[in-house]
């Protein structure tokens, strides 16, 4: 009898906690993001490079919008695909394609974003394991605000910060795993989700450093990626464009990020095709000027 | 399996239920029932490391038995040695082959060739600190006439291997735990509150305390050239609320889910940072540990039964070998010297005299500046506990007590120091009320109406699940 009512009062305590865990995480959650407005608001999401390589106070001057990111260091795809639900239809947003997420470790994906069950299914659908499912579903528990109004910007250096040196990325970069595969297919159908929205979207490839630019070139990783661009433009009707960055001028803080000059170099270039973008639909690939 | 893992989550209701539901008919039942959980849960780290512990189960089962048999003083010497002679072997190879020979090739080091090819690559099985001296102590019980040799084998190995403190302590004696094995437990619903109310307790001390401490700890501990004086303080300050959360959380947590069992496991810290003096610190951490090396180690020595020179030398044993029971480096040698000079001044009359007799010591005041003092001169210590090398640790105090030590550390701008701060404040706050019980949160609570009651657990549970550090390994469990 004794254990009977210390099992019942140990379930009903888990099914209260449940209860409260999911309603605190749904109002706070609504408290903190949602947004009245979509006209005077522009978008992003990214991993890093969008976190280091955007200049916000260039971009909400010459666009005339509230700029809001939910760029993140080593943002996984869970992020993104909760990004395409969260963001508002008809919104202006701008997407960092990210490559070095697709070949990011699943565990070391950084997942933390909201707790969002549709998009913990759509992963489950495309093959994470339900160990993974569970691990980011723990990761979110607790709410938090999905946007944010700063970023930070690496400084500009005299040398460049090589670690992990080039050869680490392009050994890594000869053979893609499996999970690259699965983890495009799950941002394709992020994107699926924001043209579905009817949002006006800029792709940004950022760049590497022209030295890891040049020995990218042969490897599979680069070639999975230009198939999956080309693909992506191919399907959605989006507009390609490429955008060069003169390589005399230091701006790039490592082999993968833009320092606050590049960032500012970016952001006054993005205005300038932003606004003269009719479609609402592009895909602009950052690189390095090779003929400098 | 960590306990506050997913797999530690599922793990425990599953033997709970089997305890209580299935195996409940005999004691046999109950304990073989543990013993092929803890075999599972301690099979979980390295199964191939089980065999250490059914070596030391079995021969120290035989040889206790041998001990009694024996009919001279001097037979029951020999299975004694012979019992000492196998757990601290086992310790000693598994845990300091290499640390000699690598200090060995400091010293000579024209033999490293010659060493280098003799090391062993040997990893550190989990617990093995632990499981050694509580075995160990019972042969030694044994051999004194403290404690019967019990000829139930599975009992025996069920108190040996008893999953909640076989991998971090509590270090239990048999005279108080093997007991508890020879009788059937029935389920008492106020122990088995307590202890979840224990658990919960052990988990936020750990989860949200310590895992929270140890990103700033590590941090600075990692890079103090990088930092102020200040920081720096800050930094050593983390750490020693990060050790005292997680190895106290632990412990909590050991001692509640041993609860669970029916089974009552001794206290193990004792709100140690609020005393006011060394000795009472050491009265208070790791109690476990101190009362083993001082029953079977100083008072053999002589205890403080000696001439003032023997007592000197038999606290500088017994905290250094403190020091190496905590890990084969320099860094915890020095970490156990330094805390036996701090403990000499206490053996002096004039100065337990002056401390008595003060009477501005005995006001509030004087008694918090004891207690300052006191976590003053063990957060000094633990510099060297945490600390890579003793260079390094050397290098850390240089630069804390720099020109920077008064400033405001830079750290407290950022709004994540500032949050561990407060969940620190409210944690101390909380063992402060509760400071005469057994753990902080055992009778907090209790006499308020049944809605504020389950407000405050759901609060620790909310706290745990949204402010929980990133996950580190609790620190005892590399002893």
């Amino acid at each position: 009898m004794k254990l009977r009512r210390f099992l019942s009062k140990i379930i009903l305590f888990l099914i209260g906690l449940i209860i409260i865990l999911f309603l605190l995480n749904y109002s706070i959650n609504k408290f903190l993001n949602t947004t009245k407005s979509t006209s005077g608001v522009l978008y992003i999401w990214g991993d890093s490079q969008a976190y280091q390589g955007l200049n916000l106070t260039i971009l909400r001057q010459g666009l005339n919008k509230i700029v809001k990111t939910s760029a993140e260091h080593g943002a996984g795809i869970y992020n993104f695909i909760v990004f395409a639900n969260q963001v508002p239809p008809n919104s202006n947003v701008i997407i960092a394609y990210p490559r070095l997420s697709f070949i990011r470790r699943k565990s070391v994906d950084n997942n933390k974003s909201i707790l969002s069950i549709s998009a913990l299914k759509l992963l489950y659908q495309h093959n994470y394991s339900l160990k993974e499912v569970k691990n980011i579903t723990l990761m979110n528990l607790r709410p938090r605000p999905f946007y944010s109004e700063k970023t930070m910007l690496y400084p500009q250096k005299d040398t460049l910060n090589v670690s992990p040196p080039v050869k680490r990325y392009v050994k890594r970069f000869q053979k893609v795993p499996n999970y690259f595969y699965k983890k495009q297919a799950l941002f394709n159908e992020g994107i699926k989700i924001l043209i579905k929205k009817n949002c006006k979207i800029t792709f940004i490839d950022f760049p590497f450093h022209q030295r890891l630019q040049h020995a990218e070139k042969m490897t599979e990783f680069s070639r999975a990626n230009e198939k999956f661009t080309m693909k992506t433009i191919s399907k959605y009707s989006i507009d390609l464009d490429t955008l060069y960055l003169p390589i005399k001028d230091h701006l790039m803080y490592d082999l993968t990020h833009l320092n606050e000059t590049g960032a500012n170099i970016l952001a006054n270039d993005l205005i300038k095709m932003m606004k003269n973008d009719k479609i609402g639909r592009k895909w602009i690939v950052i690189r390095f000027s090779e003929s400098k | 399996m960590l306990f506050n893992s997913f797999e530690f989550a599922v793990f425990l209701p599953i033997v709970f239920l089997l305890y209580w539901y299935v195996f409940n008919s005999s004691i046999t039942s109950q304990n073989f029932l543990l013993v092929i959980s803890s075999y599972f849960f301690y099979g979980w780290w390295d199964w191939k490391f089980l065999f250490l512990i059914i070596l030391s189960t079995v021969s120290d089962y035989l040889l206790a038995l041998q001990i009694n048999n024996s009919s001279s003083k001097t037979s029951k010497k020999i299975f004694l040695y012979l019992s000492v002679g196998l757990n601290l072997g086992i310790l000693i190879t598994f845990k300091y082959f290499n640390f000699f020979l690598n200090s060995i090739i400091t010293i000579k080091p024209g033999l490293s060739e010659i060493i280098s090819f003799n090391a062993l690559n040997i990893i550190l099985p989990v617990g093995i600190s632990f499981y050694t001296f509580q075995t160990l102590s019972y042969t030694i019980d044994v051999y004194r006439n403290k404690i019967k040799p019990t000829k139930n084998f599975l009992a025996f190995t069920a108190f040996v291997s008893f999953f909640p403190q076989l991998v971090a302590g509590p270090i239990e004696r048999a005279t108080h735990l093997l007991p508890q094995f020879t009788v059937k437990r029935n389920f008492n619903y106020e122990k088995a509150i307590d202890g979840l109310r224990q658990i919960l307790w052990g988990l936020f001390k750990k989860m949200v305390i310590a895992d929270n401490c140890a990103y700033y700890a590590n941090l600075l501990f990692e890079n103090p050239d990088h930092y102020s004086g200040s920081n720096l303080l800050l930094g050593v300050f983390f750490f020693s609320i990060q050790i005292y959360c997680d190895f106290s959380g632990y412990s909590d947590i050991a001692i509640g889910t041993a609860r669970l069992f029916g089974f009552d496991l001794m206290q193990n810290f004792a709100f140690p940072y609020f005393s006011k003096s060394i000795p009472e610190f050491w009265r208070r951490w790791h109690i476990s540990l101190s009362t083993w090396f001082r029953d079977y180690l100083y008072i053999p020595l002589g205890g403080s039964k000696v001439s003032k020179i023997k007592i000197v030398r038999n606290i500088f044993i017994v905290f250094t070998l403190s020091g190496m029971w905590h890990g084969a480096n320099w860094t915890f040698i020095c970490w156990g010297i330094l805390n036996a000079i701090y403990f000499l001044p206490s053996l002096s009359k004039k100065f337990n005299n002056f401390f008595h007799g003060s009477i501005f010591l005995r006001t509030n005041i004087g008694k918090a500046f004891m207690s300052l003092s006191t976590f003053f001169l063990i957060l000094i210590s633990w510099i060297f506990f945490r600390a890579e090398n003793i260079s390094r640790a050397f290098q850390y105090i240089h630069k804390m007590f720099s020109e920077e030590f008064f400033s405001l550390p830079s750290m407290l701008y950022e709004l994540n120091v500032l949050k561990v701060l407060f969940f620190i404040s409210l944690f101390l706050i909380i063992e402060w009320i509760g400071r005469k019980k057994l753990y902080a949160i055992e009778t907090l609570g209790k006499s308020w109406k049944k809605t504020y009651r389950i407000i405050f657990y759901y609060s620790i549970v909310i706290a745990i699940i949204w402010f929980q550090g990133k996950q580190q390994h609790f620190i005892y469990f590399q002893f």
